[in-house]
């Protein structure tokens, strides 16, 4: 029985290469951490009686646990990418804002 | 009625049997029903072989959210469907057509439950799908159930509040709200007084309302045949967090001296947005010259709105009240497996690059092959 | 749509039992138009047995919601081929 393995491959401008996914060895479920329910609905005292059907011991139930693997790793490495991102962001307005205060390289086009 | 029924029926079957799905609010639905040959009469009714709904609830205060309702119906679609079909007893093979809410609704939700339609059509030697407007399906269901056979119909939900009368194969708007759903004002009103959502908000604001003695005024908003709710639930809520919120303020009733409690409010709002409906409706009446009212919808099972409604129809000649349990007016597969079957049975089917869903999808956009009084 | 003004990419690559389950899960995904098609398109094909699902974005962010949903409708699909195919001459209990 050959099993299914399914495979990302992810590019951007700032990558040197390309980054591959693959779900890996190790215990795969259909209850992924990134597809859990809203925060606010168990924050608000709400339990999750919505999970996935566990995966069937079939080539399919094994490919859907795989790739909900998969999702996981790929939200995941996305989110951390925003994240830097969004630092990189505000690391650069504060060295603006740096600038504009130490270097007082604004507001003086506007005296009148 | 000359409409040919039997045009697309298997050969040599006697009957047919259409599969449908729901999914355009927090309710999955997936009903089976099953037609025989020849037009629908008293003598020969639409049979209810499955009808199996789960709801997503959220907790208290909380409405639900997109993505967690698709999550919802992600996860329930294919036992909800497996237990459909036990329940029938049927196999694919008996399956004439598999028909699925086309809109209006929730995007993601709708979209989550198509998906299921599309490949399961496929799998199964292509199974014919068919698109189905998802007011059509309560407007059709409603009428089976209940016999009537042309009525003005009160369609009252979460997601919709029309007074729909046919003429000429349409189902034509007469009236409507201008802003947001009846439904959707009760269950945003149980959101503010942060009363369960089990086993549904609008039950619980009628059960509280049962309670309410005192009147409050609240503003009164038709126009023309229209009417407005957003101001009266704008006007409500100030007044219900003035009362239970930081620093509770006593409201009194005028005429007893006693204080306005939650139950009040409740009756209050009702009071007001029925007695809208009900003005509404008895134009309509008057208009298409009609004596039956068919109420469908989920605030359709509402009893006060049903009494209200009654006492109006009351005064017209051999009038007439119409309404369902809560197993069809409130979403369900049932609902769409016959009206998509109606539908099918005239010709319809949808090629499966057009099974997009739509947000939007006016009842009156829908040719209603089926009938042609 | 070209890779200068969607430069982020990627490729789910899930292979199915059976050239005919990855059709089906390539037509079934196909209908649903992209909402914003100036930030991402995808494109879906099969291959074989495999479902190819190629996506370009404007961003990361955005190509993560594009990619998570497809996922989940993907994970729909295997289900249901997983408890329905080849069954459809069988009572289910």
């Amino acid at each position: 029985m050959s099993s299914l393995i399914p495979k990302a491959t992810y590019s951007a401008p700032d990558l040197d290469e390309s980054k591959i996914f693959t779900p890996g060895d190790g215990i795969h479920t259909t209850d992924g951490q990134t597809t859990q329910i809203s925060d606010i609905v168990i924050n608000a005292g709400g339990e999750d009686r919505d999970k996935p059907t566990e995966a069937k011991d079939t080539p399919l139930g094994h490919l859907r646990a795989e790739l909900t693997t998969l999702q996981d790793q790929i939200n995941i490495f996305l989110t951390e990418r925003m994240k830097q991102e969004k630092n990189k962001q505000s690391e650069q307005e504060e060295a603006d804002i740096e600038r504009r205060i130490l270097d007082d390289g604004v507001d003086e086009d506007d005296s009148d | 009625m000359t409409v040919d029924l039997d045009q697309y029926v298997k050969p040599g079957k006697g009957h047919y049997i259409a599969l449908g799905l729901e999914g355009s609010a927090n309710k999955l639905g997936v009903g089976v029903i099953k037609h025989n040959i020849g037009p629908l009469s008293q003598t020969n009714r639409a049979e209810v072989l499955s009808n199996i709904r789960d709801t997503y609830v959220t907790p208290p205060g909380e409405g639900f959210l997109p993505r967690d309702t698709a999550r919802h119906h992600r996860n329930w679609v294919v036992r909800i469907i497996k237990k459909a079909l036990i329940e029938a007893n049927i196999k694919g093979t008996d399956i004439d057509c598999i028909c699925f809410t086309q809109g209006p609704g929730m995007g993601a939700p709708l979209q989550s439950v198509v998906i299921a339609a599309r490949t399961l059509a496929q799998l199964w030697n292509n199974i014919p799908l068919v698109g189905v407007n998802h007011c059509i399906g309560h407007i059709e269901m409603g009428r089976e159930i209940t016999g009537a056979d042309n009525p003005v119909v009160l369609y009252v939900s979460g997601g919709n509040t029309q007074v729909i009368a046919y003429s000429k194969q349409r189902y034509r708007i007469f009236g409507e709200t201008l802003d947001i759903a009846i439904g959707n004002c009760l269950d945003r009103f149980a959101r503010t007084l942060k009363i369960p959502n089990e086993p549904a908000p609008g039950y619980n604001i009628e059960q509280m309302a049962k309670k309410g003695k005192h009147l409050i005024n609240l503003p009164y908003t038709v126009k023309g045949m229209d009417m407005s709710m957003s101001g009266i639930l704008g006007y409500i809520d100030q007044l219900a967090n003035d009362m239970f919120g930081k620093q509770p303020k006593k409201v009194i009733d005028e005429v007893s001296g006693e204080p306005i409690t939650p139950e009040d409010l409740c009756f209050s709002l009702q009071e007001i947005l029925f007695s809208m409906l009900v003005e509404i409706t008895e134009r309509a009446l008057a208009h298409v010259n009609s004596n039956q009212v068919l109420i469908v919808g989920g605030v359709g099972s509402n009893e006060r709105l049903q009494e209200m409604m009654k006492l109006m129809i009351q005064d017209r000649k051999n009038g007439q009240i119409y309404a369902t349990d809560e197993r069809f007016c409130i979403d369900n597969g049932i609902m769409i497996a016959h009206a998509g079957l109606l539908s099918y049975r005239t010709g319809q089917t949808n090629l499966i690059n057009d099974t997009v869903c739509t947000q939007r999808f006016r009842t009156d956009e829908v040719f209603i092959k089926w009938r042609d009084d | 749509m070209d890779s200068i003004t969607l430069p982020y990419s990627l490729q789910l690559e899930v292979p199915f039992e059976t050239a005919k389950q990855a059709i089906i899960a390539a037509s079934t995904l196909s209908p649903d138009p992209i909402l914003k098609p100036n930030e991402v398109s995808v494109n879906y094909k099969s291959d074989e047995n495999k479902l190819i699902c190629q996506f370009q974005a404007v961003s990361d962010r955005v190509i993560r919601v594009a990619v998570s949903n497809v996922i989940e409708n993907i994970k729909t699909i295997i289900e249901c081929i997983d408890e329905f195919d080849g069954k459809e001459d069988q009572y289910f209990n």
